[in-house]
């Protein structure tokens, strides 16, 4: 027997419906629509903002912007493409100081810092941390619950995602031992990451620009 | 948009096919349009089980970079079942936060739920407010009762209200034949109804003697539910 929806006081043969059956269709109509209306909800909470983002960051991800010549680690670096990163050994307090290098450096032209190596420490923070260091539109995505990525459309950024790369893979090195291998930093200047974000230590960096 | 009907027009698939054909061209406004058209929907499939807006922007961004990588290297051929594939994306997606929070919770080692887990570490600002404090209210003792759903149930029911497919687009992607999915809507419906009726969203769970992030299968009450008996004399004309 089913509901006659010309007549929702009749089923489907246009026999009455109980009272029992139209009182139940009634109750159950009634948390159909309420599941309407939390959908509808949970959609309007998606900001013009966030939508900025997502457009933004996906398109970048996509752009074929690849420089086959330059290797890291012996491996060839597809700039602007993707440069993924396992995040999984890595405090959220390292991401944010690499985001805030990466910013400092600028050299990310629209880039994209994501780090979500915890759950407390999500987008926001990146955002707000690479907004600081000069970022415009800074967004990211997290590829599933060890990856993170960034991506940029500057070809420049090959050897800084790369770097980034090889930071996030290996916690055990630290962040000057991977400036001096890339040659980004002269080591010997002592100037560290945590300098870098506390400010006034900028001018003493070397080789950001690669 | 009426909320008690969410699926979109079907006009929309055609307006759809023709902004994939751009968009693998490379063109940009009709990545974005296309974005626009789902991202809203992918987000809220999302946001029901983290209930974190960075974490769902996240996630749909995510779901939408998978989208773009295939368009742009041709793996994607358009066949009319776009928001099948999409939201199969977003349910994989999910479902990976599922199984996260399962992970970090039995790591934990603790005996607190599974879907307490995120949302104490990183809740909305207006989480609390949206989903915890306001327990007499009936949207949000629904929310609460979606969430000790089965989890194939919870799945159906926010492809269906939160991602706005039709039935025959839930059919495809689930692989379940429509009447199969329209019974299964159906007695998911009136659980989430029985659950209400019985006020055991209030507490932990303990009235209905269920688990949290589980109820009580139907059929163990069958014989005590005046109204599970209507809905096994009504099924058949359902399906």
């Amino acid at each position: 027997m089913t509901t006659n929806h010309t007549n929702p006081r009749a089923d489907s043969d246009g026999q009455p419906l109980s009272m029992a059956d139209a009182s139940l269709d009634s109750r159950l109509g009634d948390v159909e629509t309420m599941l309407g209306q939390i959908g509808a909800d949970e959609r309007s909470r998606l900001t013009p903002a966030m939508f900025d983002r997502i457009a933004r960051a996906t398109w970048q991800a996509e752009m074929p912007n690849v420089i086959p010549a330059l290797q890291f680690d012996g491996r060839p670096v597809e700039a602007a493409k993707v440069a993924r990163a396992r995040a999984h050994t890595i405090g959220s307090g390292r991401a944010l100081r690499m985001a805030a290098a990466i910013a400092i450096f600028g050299t990310i032209a629209a880039g994209i810092v994501a780090m979500r190596s915890s759950p407390s420490t999500s987008r926001q923070d990146g955002n707000e941390v690479a907004s600081k260091g000069g970022l415009q539109g800074a967004s990211g995505y997290q590829d599933n619950d060890s990856v993170v990525a960034v991506t940029t459309t500057d070809p420049d950024l090959a050897l800084d995602l790369a770097l980034i790369d090889a930071l996030w893979k290996d916690d055990s090195l630290s962040t000057d031992d991977l400036w001096a291998d890339a040659g980004m930093l002269d080591t010997s200047s002592d100037v560290t990451i945590d300098q870098l974000l506390g400010g006034g230590a900028t001018d003493t960096a070397q080789g950001g620009a690669m | 948009m009426s909320t008690t009907s969410p699926t979109f027009p079907d006009d929309l698939h055609e307006r759809v096919a023709a902004l994939l054909v751009r968009a693998a061209a490379r063109d940009e406004r009709a990545w974005r349009e296309l974005i626009g058209l789902y991202s809203p929907r992918v987000f809220a499939m999302a946001n029901s089980r983290c209930h974190n807006d960075h974490v769902a922007e996240e996630i749909t961004q995510g779901v939408f970079v998978t989208v773009c990588l295939k368009l742009g290297s041709g793996e994607y051929h358009e066949q009319g079942r776009f928001e099948s594939w999409l939201f199969r994306i977003t349910m994989n997606r999910v479902r990976d936060l599922v199984r996260q929070r399962k992970r970090t919770t039995r790591i934990m080692g603790t005996q607190m739920s599974a879907d307490a887990d995120l949302d104490a570490q990183a809740p909305n600002d207006d989480a609390a407010s949206s989903y915890e404090d306001q327990a007499a209210n009936p949207l949000a003792q629904l929310r609460r009762a979606l969430e000790r759903l089965p989890e194939a149930d919870r799945e159906m029911i926010e492809l269906r209200h939160h991602g706005g497919l039709s039935f025959k687009q839930m059919s495809e992607l689930l692989s379940e034949p429509l009447g199969t999915l329209l019974a299964r809507h159906h007695r998911a419906i009136l659980k989430l109804r029985e659950l209400l009726d019985n006020g055991s969203m209030t507490d932990s769970g303990e009235n209905s003697g269920a688990s949290p992030g589980k109820i009580m299968e139907p059929q163990d009450k069958r014989h005590n539910s005046q109204a599970t008996q209507a809905l096994d004399r009504r099924k058949d004309g359902r399906q």
